[in-house]
């Protein structure tokens, strides 16, 4: 009898026109964002390709110490063409001295006229479509029967009522589920096909994942659909109530909680680490302009023989190349040391200061997951985004892991010397050192346009210093672990589940005590 | 007779369900936006003081070492500052400030408010464009098929009513309702924003009036939606149909129109701009140097002189490919805005850019100011550098001749004064068109929704007189 009446109601659902217009648009939406995405992602692999090209060529043009700005670079997540996430951008400079607090990009295209922001992916469609089609396509499914009369007759069947709404939630269930497990499984078949090298354990964690919570997701909606039915009589009534259920979840909460709760919770500590970040990079721009000793001050020594400027002005990126009188070596030697001792404390704790505005807002999404624990839509985006890897979380993970790279590289430098010696500009043999100014002055009878001569002649006709480039480590993309994946999603998961039983229960109980006539 | 049909009508809309808790929603939405607009207003007043104390500070800094940077550096920048128009929308889409050499126009675009990707906001662009075109269709979608269904439909006919009176007067009595619905709301909105921000404008009081008279014919394109949906035969079927339009417009079309115009006008990426520009500079540079020969002959005074007016013409250059660029830039933002425009939504947040003066519609006045105040700058530099002895011509020695006359002589080719006018490095006041063009504008960017509303209207009052209505 179950299995007949289950048969039955997906039958019925399958004739109905209604369900057939829902099917068809879902289908197409999926099938055109998908298309869509992956089109984009396979833009997002080419940049990816470049950047790793330029940043090769970067690193094999090396002349000397100074300019290692290895890169590190995030491939683009394969899981990203269902759940955009956060991430944009995915170049990180890593330069000696520099604070790593954004991510960049190098290949990109980017309009500078227009900042468009797009976020239409498979999470905005279940979230937004997929939400809307379960309760239009359940919203009369039991006041339905009731007005056409078919539920009292049902009743005077040997059928418990628990069974009857059981083959009801499941025939909606299993319908859409279906519906929605066939494109998806056919678009991660073609997805291995395609991008059968780029394929990670990550990607099949995060597809099995991102399946099983939208499986939940579809049994919360359709429970919600059979609970709006049984909530008024005609079921015009409650598909204004199905409507109306949907925009408070899917619009008017999201958008309340970010543009009036977020803001109000945690403005103020986010403005309080801002300001403690600027403190701190303040006080490290003094420690280059005002409070460098003059033992340190590149300034103070001649530089007129050096390719470029000493460039304090210009971000402390150093592109002194060739080799100098002996006093100004000695003078940028100390000026290595002083920024080792006083700029770069100060930058790392401007870094510090400034995880704490990413800090502030993760604590705001969790907090939002815990606030709105009935709403699935929060949870599902949230969680969505913990699954496939581009949470803001990983974001700071990849800085984190950038900043690792970069305190390496400067300590290699400072334990192997070459970041306090010559060899940190040098550019040519060390048989090009010009001396003291003294003896080079003195050399040439005081003439500086001679000096000047010599020294072009130099740059023109000397030969190259070539540089052992030192054994850094380079960046690498962290991979998803199953022991990885379920502590993350664990306490979402389970609020998920916890409000789906009491939805579950609230039916049941309102089902038992229902009017059938 | 006719009369009573529409007394009865908007009665009869009054005791409906659907219109008591949209009612409900829209009130609350609007004071909802009007806390969080006035919450971002005053944020965003508080940043935008402090980057104008940052700026006086820096040039009140008297260190000729802060003049060079600030010649160097693009210091020339243009902000318009926050304005209630807020309430309306943040258009955080387009960029707010100009960053700029003072020497050449070398923009640097940017914009404050990137951070939060929603595609829903809270404020009236998102009520008045989005949730309102939802609320019309849901109310009209079966305003004919219910009728039908109760057989009142009949009964009016037979009375005599004309049939293009009974749909004339449903369209009438849904905008009036709309009416009701939305002046209340919006007012308090307003009032309530003002009072919380305290900038008690009338200009803006006039326009955010103007924008509610702007949002009627696109209220009206969605009740003749809804009627010309209505009069189809299964009335429940129709609601689905109803959301894929909603969605289409509202979503589906602005999302969309962003990503074919990415692939049909495709701009080069950063890179390559930046080697275009540089190559631009490179080959001038290099053109000069060949043309030159007797540099040897020159006085350290002049040789700089002559090396500062060449790198002059060489940035020129370079700021010639940086024009293209941003043609290319304007061209695929046009053309994004243009396939947008198919849907009413867009059409309505373009003629809002007009009357709040924000977006695309100010850019292009963002640029003009700009060009201008760096030409005002230039010639006050200028009679400055004449009037002053010890300044090796301020206007020509800048950025990279700075470094070399450093590097090589040990002494500033700069003279310790400051420049005169500080306060022209900062740029507020940006003036946009006058009231007339802009209304003219405005009417011109009307014709394409009024023109669908006729259509629109044409299709549903054909369909009525021919439709089987019993």
């Amino acid at each position: 009898m179950f299995t007949k009446l289950l048969n039955h109601e997906i039958l019925n659902l399958l004739k109905s026109r209604r369900v057939y217009l829902t099917v068809i648009m879902f289908l197409l939406l999926f099938t055109t964002v998908f298309v869509v995405r992956v089109l984009d992602y396979q833009k997002q692999v080419n940049q990816y390709i470049e950047d790793v090209k330029v940043n090769d060529e970067a690193m094999a043009n090396i002349e000397n110490y100074s300019h290692i700005t290895p890169r590190a670079i995030q491939e683009p997540i394969l899981f990203s063409i269902y759940n955009e996430g956060y991430r944009i951008q995915r170049v990180i400079n890593i330069k000696f001295y520099e604070a790593i607090i954004e991510t960049t990009s190098i290949n990109a295209e980017r309009n500078m006229l227009f900042f468009p922001d797009t976020e239409l992916d498979i999470t905005f469609l279940i979230t937004f479509f997929l939400s809307l089609f379960i309760l239009l396509i359940s919203y009369d499914s039991v006041n339905g029967e009731k007005q056409v009369g078919t539920l009292r007759l049902l009743m005077t069947y040997p059928l418990k009522r628990q069974s009857f709404i059981l083959k009801k939630m499941l025939g909606v269930f299993i319908f859409v589920a279906f519906v929605f497990t066939m494109p998806y499984f056919l678009s991660i078949i073609s997805l291995m096909v395609i991008y059968a090298n780029l394929l990670t354990i990550n990607f099949f964690i995060s597809a099995f994942f991102y399946w099983f919570l939208t499986i939940f997701f579809i049994l919360f909606f359709s429970l919600l659909g059979i609970f709006l039915s049984t909530c008024s009589k005609s079921p015009n009534q409650s598909l204004v109530y199905a409507i109306l259920t949907w925009m408070v979840l899917c619009i008017i909460i999201p958008i309340s909680w970010d543009y009036i709760i977020s803001p109000s919770l945690s403005n103020e500590r986010i403005h309080q680490a801002t300001q403690n970040y600027h403190t701190y990079t303040t006080q490290a721009k003094r420690a280059i302009e005002h409070d460098l000793p003059d033992d340190a001050n590149l300034r103070l020594v001649p530089m007129g023989i050096w390719t470029s400027s000493a460039g304090i002005e210009n971000d402390g990126i150093h592109e002194m190349s060739l080799w100098g009188y002996d006093e100004t070596y000695e003078q940028s030697s100390r000026f290595q040391s002083h920024l080792y001792e006083n700029y770069y404390p100060l930058i790392r704790a401007s870094e510090q200061a400034y995880d704490d505005v990413y800090r502030v807002r993760i604590n705001t999404e969790n907090m939002m997951n815990r606030v709105f624990f009935f709403n699935p839509i929060v949870i599902f985006h949230n969680l969505s985004m913990k699954i496939a890897g581009n949470s803001r979380v990983d974001h700071l993970v990849f800085l984190h892991t950038a900043r690792e790279l970069r305190d390496d590289l400067v300590n290699l430098g400072a334990t192997e010397g070459w970041l306090f010696d010559y060899r940190f500009y040098a550019h040519f043999k060390e048989e090009y050192n010009l001396g003291s100014r003294e003896e080079m002055l003195a050399r040439f009878d005081g003439d500086r346009e001679l000096v000047w001569e010599y020294v072009n002649d130099i740059e023109e006709n000397a030969e190259m210093y070539e540089m052992e480039v030192p054994v850094f480590r380079k960046y690498e993309q962290p991979h998803f672990t199953l022991a990885m994946m379920i502590p993350r999603i664990f306490e979402s998961m389970v609020l998920f589940v916890g409000s789906i039983v009491g939805l579950w229960v609230v039916i049941w109980w309102r089902f038992l005590g229902y009017d059938v006539r | 007779m006719n009369q009573i049909i529409l007394v009865k009508d908007i009665r009869l809309m009054f005791k409906d369900l659907k219109f008591q808790i949209f009612f409900l929603i829209l009130v609350v939405l609007f004071i909802l936006s009007a806390i969080s607009s006035s919450v971002s207003f005053i944020s965003k007043q508080k940043s935008f003081q402090n980057e104008r104390n940052r700026f006086n500070d820096l040039v009140a800094d008297g260190q000729h070492i802060q003049l060079i940077q600030l010649l160097q550096n693009r210091m020339l920048m243009v902000a318009s500052p926050p304005s209630p128009a807020v309430l309306f929308s943040e258009y955080d889409n387009y960029p707010d400030i100009i960053n700029t050499g003072i020497m050449f126009y070398e923009p640097e675009f940017s914009n404050n408010n990137i951070g939060l990707r929603r595609m829903f906001r809270l404020n009236w662009l998102f009520i008045l464009g989005m949730i309102m075109g939802l609320m019309m269709l849901i109310m009209s979608f079966e305003a004919i098929s219910q009728e039908k269904r109760a057989g009142t439909l009949r009964l009016l006919t037979i009375n005599g009513v004309k049939r293009q009176s009974i749909i004339w007067h449903k369209y009438i009595s849904y905008l009036i309702l709309y009416l009701i619905v939305i002046i209340p709301a919006s007012m308090t909105s307003m009032i309530l924003f003002f009072a919380l921000t305290g900038t008690w404008s009338m200009t803006f009081m006039l326009k955010f009036l103007l924008i509610i008279l702007i949002s009627i014919p696109f209220a009206s394109f969605f009740v003749w939606l809804g009627i010309f949906i209505s009069m189809s035969k299964n009335h429940r079927n129709t609601i689905v149909m109803v959301m894929f339009i909603w969605a289409f417009f509202v979503v589906i079309v602005p999302q969309a129109a962003i990503i074919i115009a990415k692939q049909v006008s495709s701009i080069k990426t950063v890179i390559e701009y930046r080697e275009i520009r540089e190559q631009a500079r490179y080959d001038e540079m290099m053109r000069q140097a060949e043309e030159e020969n007797d540099i040897m002959s020159l006085s350290f005074e002049d040789f700089f002189a002559l090396l500062a007016s060449n790198i002059n013409v060489a940035d020129e250059k370079k700021n010639q490919a940086l024009q293209r660029e941003i043609e290319e830039n304007m061209r695929q933002t046009r053309m994004i805005r243009g396939i947008a425009g198919i849907s009413p939504f867009m059409q309505f947040v373009n003629i809002s850019e007009i009357v709040f003066d924000k977006g695309f519609y100010l850019l292009n006045f963002q640029q003009e100011t700009t060009k201008q105040a760096i030409n005002q700058i230039k010639n006050l530099m200028i009679e400055q550098d004449s009037r002053d002895e010890t300044s090796h011509n301020l206007l020509y020695s800048y950025a990279y001749v700075q470094r070399l006359v450093f590097n090589r002589r040990g002494e500033t080719p700069f003279s310790e004064e400051l420049f005169e006018h500080p306060h022209l490095l900062f740029v507020t006041e940006i003036e946009t068109d006058d009231v007339p063009s802009k209304i003219m504008e405005i009417l011109m960017k009307l014709i394409p929704i009024l023109v669908l509303n006729l259509v629109l209207m044409v299709g549903a009052v054909g369909k009525f007189e021919r439709l089987d209505i019993r």
